[in-house]
């Protein structure tokens, strides 16, 4: 599983730590560098409270192109 | 659903838990071909159980609190390291006090028991230091 740099770029832009963003969806903040750096998949509830939290879709963050894989 | 921890937490403390067991089984196996093959006991039957249970709880109190599992979402790996250490040095302070000693014809005391329980605590107090101070420089 790949890094994603998509996540961490979007909460860059909403000028958000990983702390920050954990508190907001409720999670801890290794839960947060777990997830950007692909160390864990997260279910679909927390992808759309992340998702929610940095104002982007689903597909925004977490939809893979054949070609990403 | 327990609420104290996330998803992550739970995933992991999941899978430590089963390679907890897995762990279990193999000390109990062990433990079990030593005492009957070769006819040996090497620990009063409390201290057996004590290194019995010690060993797999270290495994998933180590690698649950280096994966961030281990407490739940408020991080309070200071208040815990001091609780810890509180009940370390109680158990080392009961076996300095009171203990005969570790070894006891050939195998461990029943008093190796609070020494262990010592060590487990300030080991478990040790984990949480780590953890606090490597928190604290995120």
């Amino acid at each position: 599983m790949g890094k994603n740099l998509r996540m961490k770029s979007a909460r860059v832009k909403k000028d958000m730590t990983q702390a920050e963003l954990a508190r907001q969806v409720g999670v801890t903040r290794q839960t947060i560098n777990a997830i950007e750096s692909g160390a864990y998949n997260p279910t679909i509830n927390l992808c759309i409270d992340i998702c929610r939290a940095l104002d982007v879709t689903l597909d925004d963050l977490f939809w893979k192109e054949v070609d990403d894989e | 659903m327990n609420k104290k921890y996330d998803e992550r937490q739970r995933w992991v403390n999941y899978r430590l838990s089963h390679h907890a067991l897995m762990i279990v089984f193999v000390l109990l196996l062990m433990n079990g071909l030593v005492r009957s093959s070769f006819d040996m006991t090497w620990a009063e039957p409390m201290s057996e159980a004590f290194v019995l249970i010690a060993v797999p709880t270290l495994y998933c109190v180590t690698r649950s609190l280096f994966q961030g599992a281990y407490v739940g979402r408020r991080e309070t790996y200071g208040r815990n390291s001091i609780a810890f250490a509180v009940i370390a040095v109680l158990f080392l302070g009961v076996f300095a006090l009171a203990g005969d000693g570790l070894i006891a014809d050939g195998k461990l005391s029943q008093d190796s028991t609070t020494l262990l329980a010592g060590i487990f605590f300030a080991y478990i107090t040790a984990l949480h230091g780590i953890k606090f101070i490597r928190e604290r420089s995120v």
